[in-house]
This record gives structure tokens, sequence and C-alpha cells, in this order.
């Protein structure tokens, strides 16, 4: 089954919304929600759980890091 | 805002793991002679403020009386418990002075333990007025810091007082103490490369120098940090340049390093709120370098970024929190040898902390703006050199600051020089 980058961006979300307690737009930026490094590599790590893949995660890149849609898409080139 | 009490019941808890880890740094830094482990922050305020009605309203926060009754109580072979006194000195001074670099260097041997947690020093220099607020590290972390600011603004701190209880006896406690130990003592040992200079004289103070530099440069150095791989964290770009700086140094004295090795502490608390008022949630990351990844500063961000990843993926921070709330069970002369290693640098090269962006730092003190802030960390944090990295409004600051027996006068202007060259480049 192929991933779509909507799934993605949902498992993130919801993952997201846990830590924050809060509603979390998919465009949010990634530095406003106060995630860093480790909660991004954390993140990582819940969404291989959940899709059963492992994602680079030292090839993340800026402009992957940029909000949730982006870091969605960088996992999703690992996924499918 | 509502009011705010520390009550007993409350404070019937013993130390945390990190406050008690922070407790033992003390005892050692105190049994060299120095102040002990006290974080400070001074913030000018700029002309026109009067110094005596500023310390006023700081005796008249509610939130600062209760703090300053705030102690710890051993009682071997219990664990150190907080206490809070019924009564207590004053812990806001008020100075007058000539010149306020001196005063400062005069502040820095104050001592903190015993004798409060807590010090707020007000000082009129000339026509401007400057505060020193002085912690010790067992009472708070950077967050609880900029807690105790916004709560003195705000007169009460609605927020909890304390973290949830970190219980020692959470399941797979021992498991993760093993390989929180495992990780810290496989990857360093007596032979790496130290600073530490045994035979120079203890200093009286430590010693502090501060590089800001502007949004513009702070832009600069971003754009450089990114194209040496430091994307996922920028911190790595920080840690790599000053190992590749502690090993110029060696390498100045003769000396070529087996490896280097230091830690970085890493914030535990959840995201997106500011938590609770007192006690240390943080855990520590370990990174090690070798000669190898210390030609460029490429090589050394791509060596940081994998064991960052490593690290996190085994949950090493989470596993090193066990760690620490079961250093309170060891025999004193053992926990006190743990901290004595890495101080003496016989364990660890340096200290390194990302402070990260200081936006949650209020504007004002006492209702007066901040004109400027001075973060000046715990020396020795082991082992005599910290490297401490923040920034304010989009400007980049590097806080150094060392014990002569680690860097001495001339080596720290060499630091200095380099830290700029390797960040902005040629």
């Amino acid at each position: 089954m192929v991933v779509q980058q909507a799934d993605v961006v949902e498992v993130l979300r919801d993952l997201v919304k846990e830590r924050v307690a809060a509603p979390v737009a998919e465009d949010a930026r990634l530095e406003a929600l106060g995630l860093d490094s480790l909660s991004v590599i954390e993140l990582m790590m819940a969404v291989e759980e959940r899709f059963g893949t492992r994602i680079p995660v030292e090839g993340i890149g800026a402009d992957d890091l940029r909000d949730l849609r982006s870091l969605a898409a960088y996992a999703l080139r690992h996924i499918n | 805002m509502p009011p705010w009490s520390l009550s007993a019941s409350e404070l019937d808890r013993p130390l945390s793991g990190p406050d008690h880890f922070h407790w033992l740094v003390h005892r050692a830094m105190r049994a060299r002679g120095l102040a002990g482990n006290v974080s400070r922050m001074r913030f000018d305020l700029g002309t026109g403020v009067d110094a005596e009605a500023v310390a006023a309203a700081l005796r008249a926060s509610p939130v600062v009386g209760p703090l300053g009754r705030l102690r710890w109580t051993v009682r071997w072979p219990w664990l150190p418990r907080w206490r809070v006194l019924p009564n207590a000195p004053d812990i806001v001074h008020l100075h007058r002075a000539d010149e306020a670099g001196a005063w400062l260097t005069e502040r820095l041997g104050d001592r903190l333990g015993q004798e409060g947690l807590l010090r707020f020093d007000v000082v009129a220099v000339g026509d401007r007025t400057q505060v020193l607020v002085s912690f010790h590290h067992a009472l708070f972390d950077h967050q609880g810091m900029l807690n105790l600011l916004h709560a003195v603004e705000a007169g009460g701190w609605a927020g909890p007082t304390f973290p949830p209880e970190d219980r020692a006896s959470a399941p797979g406690a021992w498991r993760d103490v093993m390989a929180g130990a495992a990780q810290a003592f496989r990857t360093s040992g007596p032979r790496l490369g130290s600073l530490w200079v045994r035979d120079r004289p203890a200093p009286a103070v430590p010693r502090f120098r501060v590089v800001r530099f502007t949004p513009d440069e702070t832009r600069r150095i971003d754009d450089r940090a990114r194209t040496t791989g430091a994307a996922l964290a920028r911190s790595a770009h920080f840690m790599a340049v000053a190992a590749r700086l502690v090993n110029a140094t060696l390498e100045r004295r003769g000396t070529t390093a087996r490896y280097l090795w230091f830690s970085a502490p890493v914030d535990q608390r959840p995201r997106g709120a500011p938590g609770h008022l007192l006690t240390n949630v943080t855990s520590f990351l370990f990174f090690r370098l070798e000669p190898a990844q210390l030609k460029d500063t490429a090589s050394a961000v791509r060596a940081l970024n994998g064991q960052l990843v490593e690290q996190v993926r085994a949950r090493f921070p989470h596993r090193y929190r066990a760690l620490l709330r079961a250093f309170r069970r060891l025999p004193a002369w053992l926990s006190a040898a743990m901290v004595d290693l890495p101080s003496l640098g016989r364990w660890s090269s340096f200290g390194f902390s990302d402070l990260g962006d200081l936006d949650r730092m209020p504007s004002t003190f006492t209702g007066r703006p901040i004109a400027e802030v001075l973060h000046l960390p715990p020396v020795p944090a082991p082992p005599g050199l910290s490297v401490v990295v923040g920034r304010e409004r989009g400007a980049l600051m590097v806080v150094l600051g060392h014990d002569a027996r680690a860097l001495d006068e001339d080596e720290a202007d060499g630091f200095v020089s380099g830290l700029r060259g390797l960040l902005l480049g040629g």
C-alpha cells in the first residue's frame, strides 16, 4: 500500500498535539511549536514504528525542518 | 495572579536525581575552595532607575521571600531533602560601586548553599542600575530560572511548583541505570584530551569571556552551520567549533589528544508549556570526537549528528535520568569520585550547553526595561571550561567560563579569537 503525505502529516500532527497539548496546524513552524532536535528525532522514531520502516534521520536538511508538512514529505520519501 | 507559597507538605520530598547531581557538583567545587555550583544572570536596567526602588520591589515580591527561606537538609544515610526555614536573612542586597566589572568580579566569589539558594544584588554604578541574580543550580534549571523571572514580574506563580515526582521504582529503572552507566563509562576514561593543569594555582574566582554577535553576523553563522551539515541540531555546529578550539589549545601545548569527550545537558521538560518553577528536569548527552573528526568542522558535525541520533534512538537521555536517580543511593565516596573525575579533567574535556532562544526572557525586571543580559554559568562546571551558547532577539552570544587551571588568560584570548574566526569564517 502506498502511503500518502496526508497520512504522515496526520500521524505527526497527533504526536505533536500530545507534546504541546494544543491543536497543531500542518504549516505551523516546528520552531514555534517548541520542537527541538531531540523532539524531531523522537517524532521520526514514532513514524518509523507506525509505518514499519527506517528513516535516515541524520539526513534531514534545513528545508525539511520548516513545518510538519515538509517533515512529513522527508519521511514519505523513505517510507515509499 | 494567584498567591504563591511553599507548603511544608509539597516540600516534603528528597532532591530529585538531577538536583542531587548538581548538589554533588556543588560539594566538589566547595571542596576545592570555589564558590559552588552557582549560575548567575546580570541585568543592566540602564540609567534613571532608582536602585533602592528595585531592591524594595524585590523584597515585596511574594515569590522572592519564600524562596529565600528554602534550603536542603542532609541527614545521612537518608537522601538530602528540601526544607523551608521559618525565618532567614534577607536575600536582596543593595550596593553602590565605582566600576561594574570590578564589582561583578568580587561578587563571583559570593557563596550560596546553606547561606541561601537564591540571592539578588542590586548595584548603582554611576547613573546606571544593574541587578545580579545568583541561584544555586540544584534549585532551578534554565527554564525554571526564566519562570522565576516571570513570577517576579507577575507578582506570583500560577503553574506547578515542582515537576511530577521522578520515582526511582519506575518499571525498567535498573535496566535504564545499567544502560546509562554503560554509555557514560564505555566512551570516556582517563586517556582523553584534558586541558586541566594540576600544578597551576587555584584561582579565587572564575573568569568569563562574553562573545556577542550582531543579528547580521548570527545569520551568517547560521548559514555556515547549515553548510557544515548542522541542520537537525544547530548546536552540533557550536559543539564542533568548541571542540576544535579545545584541540587547538592542546596542540599549542604540544599535546596530541587521543580523543575529546564532553557532555551537553538536555531539557527534559514537556514541550510547549512553561512547566514547573523549582528543581531541575535535565538529562545529558555525551559526545566523543577522535582526531580525524576534529580536522574540519563538517567532519566533527557529521560525527556529532550521528552520535546525537544514536543516543536519542537508544533513549539515552531518559536512561541517564534513571542513572541520576540511582546516583542518590550510592555510597558518598563513590558518588563523590564520579563527580570528581570529570571535575578534574580526568573524564571530560569540557562542558557545553546550548540555552537556545532566550525569547521567553521577560523584557522587564521589576517593571523596568532590561537593556542587556549577561549569563554567567557555574565554573568549573566539570572540568574547568564551560562553553554556553544562547541567542537573544536574533543575536548569538557565547559565554566562555574558565578556571585558570584549564585555560589561562592568553589561551582564553586565543579561544575567543579562534571562536570568532571559525564561526564567521574568513
